[in-house]
């Protein structure tokens, strides 16, 4: 295994791999920073590219694009509220406002290195679970799926803010906008309003645009200035945000930890783990007043979880052929046609074939973070710039964002519609993270509850694994409520 | 104004459930079951929360500590804030409008002109280059190099229509 | 007088950056333009690998050599790029897409709601491949051969994506053959999961593709992990269901059981694993169009070039052209009303 270790390193640092790595790397960080052109979108074109390349070639290519287009997402997050891909909704909550406090700088360099930190520890993974990676997803059937899902809504505890019932009520209707769709169980068209278009279910990128972008974009707009108020001069740089990343090093490595172990276990989801890190991060701080204002563990969190996502993702693709993600459906037909099968010979006699993967996530996060980080501070200028000339800008980013998810006009409409509500939502006080919580995770609970019963009968949960989960889940539940009890957080109702 | 609108979108939050509720009324029992079992007790806990918005609980501001999301600029002119809001709101609903009917390649060049010039008062050469930036970047990136399909507008086709 | 002057001029620049760019064309109608290829699922899958593969080698059969360019359009299993089509896709030649016939028959047989094209009315330009289905069972379980899962009193746990779908109602057909009942599991997102649940242990079989399961899991075959128990088979020359020549030795649906109901239920679910990959024009396109197009797409798949990529990509080529899609078509949509009756039951 060393050899495939070192084999896979060198690989990627002949050439032409590592040309191909500097170009995915360009790519990615483009298309990471502009919403509306989507990691997805651009590995399916470039995988006709790939006919006819060797192996590690094509592969230090098409994941470096992958693997840096998560870290620059946080990017128009952060300094306008639009996310720059899916995956960066979560840092707009808090990596926005810091902007507006004069902090775009802090939040960049938090971002970014968190982002670099997750990457490390996704490949770490990567690495180290090649002897135990087939037993460990094996043993996560949907009944453990289901368990998994359960303690990821009780996550939703502590995010309700100031009021349970407007948060569980938001955390209802993300779970009720999650039932739109064609039921697989029942061929049932549920609450798709003879769309064919709404089959697929609600698209969750013009809902994250429209209930995050939208009033903050309108704020701007009220506000009547740039991004940064004039007020804050606190213009601490990326340094702080660097540093802030090992300040807190402990939510950073958890999250990251979470991002991987969310990537490995195939059948989550990808845009799970920005949210699942958020709230861990609020639960596990013991001063929660500043979240949602600009408190730099918001960052943290999902910048982490996101791209130690993108390592754990490659885990089951690679040893079984089912991808993690949309972006891992890509790159499988990618293996397919530069003649790799995925299956026990990419981790026995394409081992260093896999290790290549795993030092092309490593460095091509290196090489973006330490080049943002030279002109880092010249982006966060931008939040300077008066809000009037950027508006339309943010605006046309938006529009993009949400059309392009599936070439639809009506995504634009549900941008539209989500934009009104979380407009209000934000005006009334009703918290919205749980809303898009509720939302990711609804099919999620659904699904596996079925195949589970369905599976193994109702004795699914008396599986060793599921009651470990369950517990856990019901004592996160406990706490977050002796939390609100001792009057941490401020009680409404 | 603000508890009644409070007042107002628990209601509609209520109407929202019972409707769920209701719609899924003729599944069999596999599809209705996940519905009804998130839409029962979430109905229980609008009326609840109705309830207390009738009573005038948060009649009271809370702490602006204690809240786990953004809130927007305070301490304006009110009259100012509606105005300035209403205006985005059409801006953004007008674009909708537009790419609608005359496709995404015209709206965007569009939009970001208008709101330079009318709306941001900005001078005629820094709207026009702008707006040639913005266009550059939607035809030479999306369109060009990507080949993402673009809404061409339904007047497009309405007018197809009676030509052909 | 000097603002209005100075707005037209600005309006005028707007419009003209909005305007498309509009190509003149005396050579060959192809020459300069771009033909988009709509693709009815995200990238990824098997449409879109096919899109891709073809996508690579159609331009040089087509006079006038135009770019070709993939789109994606996901969307109610194909639905929303079927409807887009038929619809609001110009009819000038220059839009084709590729969407699941399987899929558009049951719904538009079914009268889902939502259905905005008639079958009928198609210009269909050819099919790319057609899909032998396959059941499988896990070797370790008690349904590793035809006999034991006829007699097993435990129903076999057999897992699918949706209700309704090609490899459910290949189950369906199976099940009335053997006269059995299986405990049909859905839910499942996409073929890969299924696959994992099968390796999981929550299933005990599943209904594939045998193109797609020689592509993904040769490791499973290697270590004799599933055994094939049945197949749907393959259409010959002259229509008639034979054994797909891969797999000799695994009889067919239609071998089991020799009811009438039975053969009208296979032959009515056979379409949508027949014409496996099926490209479509908009109805309105024009006739001259339609036949470059038809000609450009059997040249295509017949070319070396693409069999030898087909080839290393392991994807299965079987060209079948327009003519030869409607009269399966034909056949399928003369089922009687019985049989329709039973499959929109299925679907409840």
């Amino acid at each position: 295994m060393l050899e495939a270790f070192w084999l896979g390193l060198t690989s990627v640092l002949s050439w032409p791999a590592f040309g191909l790595l500097l170009l995915g790397t360009f790519i990615g960080f483009w298309i990471g920073l502009l919403p509306g052109i989507g990691g997805l979108t651009t590995l399916a074109i470039l995988l006709p590219f790939t006919f006819g390349m060797a192996p590690v070639n094509a592969l230090a290519l098409l994941i470096a694009v992958h693997a840096v287009n998560g870290t620059t997402g946080d990017i128009t997050s952060i300094l306008f509220g639009v996310p720059g891909e899916a995956s960066a909704a979560a840092t707009i909550l808090d990596g926005h406002p810091m902007a507006k406090n004069g902090e775009a700088g802090r939040a960049l360099g938090a971002a970014l290195m968190s982002s670099m930190f997750g990457a490390v520890v996704g490949a770490s993974a990567l690495a180290l679970s090649v002897p135990v990676v087939r037993p460990l997803v094996l043993t996560f059937t949907a009944a453990e799926l289901f368990a998994l899902i359960v303690l990821g809504l009780t996550f939703i505890a502590s995010l309700t803010g100031t009021s349970w019932s407007k948060g569980l009520l938001m955390a209802g209707l993300g779970l009720a906008f999650s039932m739109v769709g064609m039921d697989p169980h029942s061929s049932i068209p549920r609450y798709t309003l003879g769309e064919p278009y709404l089959w697929e279910g609600v698209p969750l990128a013009p809902v994250a645009i429209g209930l995050f972008a939208i009033p903050e974009i309108t704020d701007l707009a009220v506000r009547g200035t740039s991004i940064a108020s004039p007020v804050a001069n606190v213009s601490t740089g990326v340094l702080e945000g660097i540093k802030d990343t090992f300040r807190y090093w402990g939510v950073t490595l958890r999250c990251s930890l979470i991002g991987t172990f969310i990537g490995i276990i195939p059948g989550l989801g990808g845009s799970v783990a920005q949210w699942i890190a958020y709230a861990h991060a609020v639960q596990s701080a013991k001063d929660k007043s500043r979240f949602g204002k600009g408190d730099v563990r918001g960052v943290l969190g999902p910048g982490a979880a996101n791209n130690s996502k993108d390592g754990g993702d490659i885990i089951p693709t690679v040893a079984f052929g089912v991808p993690g993600s949309a972006s891992m459906a890509i790159l499988l037909s990618g293996f397919l046609i530069i003649g790799l099968v995925p299956g026990s010979a990419m981790l026995t006699k394409h081992l260093h074939v896999t290790f290549s993967m795993v030092w092309t996530l490593v460095i091509a996060n290196i090489l973006t973070v330490s080049c943002c980080l030279l002109f880092l501070n010249k982006l966060a200028g931008l939040s300077r710039v008066r809000g009037s000339i950027l508006i339309p800008f943010i605006l046309f980013l938006a529009f993009i964002g949400a059309y392009t998810a599936n070439n639809n006009m009506a995504d634009l409409l549900v941008m539209a519609i989500f934009g009104v509500l979380g407009y209000a939502m934000v005006l009334l006080e009703w918290p919205r993270p749980p809303l898009i919580l509720g939302l990711v995770l609804g099919p999620l609970a659904e699904n596996y509850l079925y195949i589970a019963v369905g599976a193994f009968g109702a004795s699914f949960l008396l599986r060793p694994l599921v009651v470990m989960i369950l517990l856990l889940a019901v004592a996160l539940l406990f706490y977050a409520v002796r939390q609100r009890a001792r009057g941490r957080i401020g009680e409404d109702d | 104004m603000r508890s009644k609108a409070q007042i107002i979108f628990s209601a509609l939050i209520l109407l929202f459930f019972l409707v769920f509720l209701w719609m899924a009324r003729g599944w069999p029992l596999q599809a209705r079951l996940f519905p009804y079992a998130i839409g029962i007790p979430m109905l229980l806990i609008a009326v609840v929360r109705l309830a207390l918005d009738l009573k005038g609980t948060t009649a009271k501001t809370s702490a602006p500590e204690s809240r786990l999301d953004f809130q927007f600029t305070q301490g304006m002119d009110a009259a100012l804030v509606t105005r300035r809001t209403i205006t985005m709101f059409l801006w953004i609903w007008g674009g909708l409008l537009s790419v609608w009917l005359f496709g995404f390649a015209f709206t965007i060049p569009l939009l970001v002109f208008f709101y330079l010039k009318v709306q941001s008062r900005e001078r005629w050469l820094l709207s026009m280059g702008l707006t040639a930036a913005a266009w550059l970047v939607l035809w030479g990136l999306f369109d060009e190099v990507l080949h993402l399909p673009f809404h061409r507008g339904v007047l497009y086709e309405w007018l197809g229509r009676i030509v052909s | 007088m000097r603002k209005v002057f100075y707005f037209v001029i600005a309006l005028a620049f707007v419009v003209l950056l909005s305007a498309s760019p509009g190509v003149a064309a005396d050579a060959p109608f192809y020459q300069g333009k771009t033909l988009t290829l709509i693709v009815g699922y995200p990238p990824g899958g098997g449409y879109g690998g096919y899109a891709v593969l073809i996508s690579r080698h159609l331009a040089k059969h087509i006079p006038g050599n135009p770019t070709i360019v993939v789109q994606y359009m996901p969307g109610g299993g194909s639905m929303v790029a079927a409807n887009h089509l038929f619809n609001r896709a110009t009819p000038d030649g220059l839009t084709i897409g590729t969407v699941a016939m399987g899929q558009m028959f049951a719904s538009q047989i079914a009268k889902s709601e939502g259905v905005r094209f008639d079958l009928a009315q198609w210009k269909f330009i050819g099919n790319a491949a057609v899909n032998t289905e396959i059941l499988i069972t896990r070797s370790d379980s008690p349904y590793a051969t035809l006999e034991a899962l006829k007699k097993a009193k435990q129903p076999a746990r057999i897992g699918y994506l949706a209700k309704g779908d090609n490899h459910h109602m290949f189950g369906v057909v199976i099940e009335e053959a053997l006269g059995i009942r299986f405990n049909s599991i859905f839910g499942y997102r996409g073929g890969g999961e299924a696959d994992l649940g099968l390796e999981r242990g929550e299933l005990d079989g599943r209904t594939v593709n045998l193109n797609t399961y020689l592509i993904q899991h040769p490791d499973w075959i290697q270590r004799g992990f599933v055994k094939i128990l049945v197949q749907g088979g393959v259409p010959d020359e002259n229509g008639k269901t034979i054994r797909d020549p891969t797999i000799p030795n695994i009889p067919l649906i239609l071998e089991l059981s020799s009811s009438p109901k039975v053969k009208k239920l296979h032959d009515f679910t056979a379409l949508g694993t027949t014409i496996g990959r099926l490209y479509v024009a908009p109805p309105k396109t024009p006739d001259d169009k339609v036949e470059i197009l038809r000609k450009a797409f059997l040249a295509a798949l017949k070319d070396p070039e693409l069999k030898a990529e087909a080839e290393k990509l392991k994807i299965d080529i079987t060209p079948m052209g327009a003519k030869q899609v409607e009269a399966v078509l034909k056949d399928a949509l003369a089922a009687d009303q019985e049989t329709v009756e039973f499959f929109k039951k299925i679907k409840e």
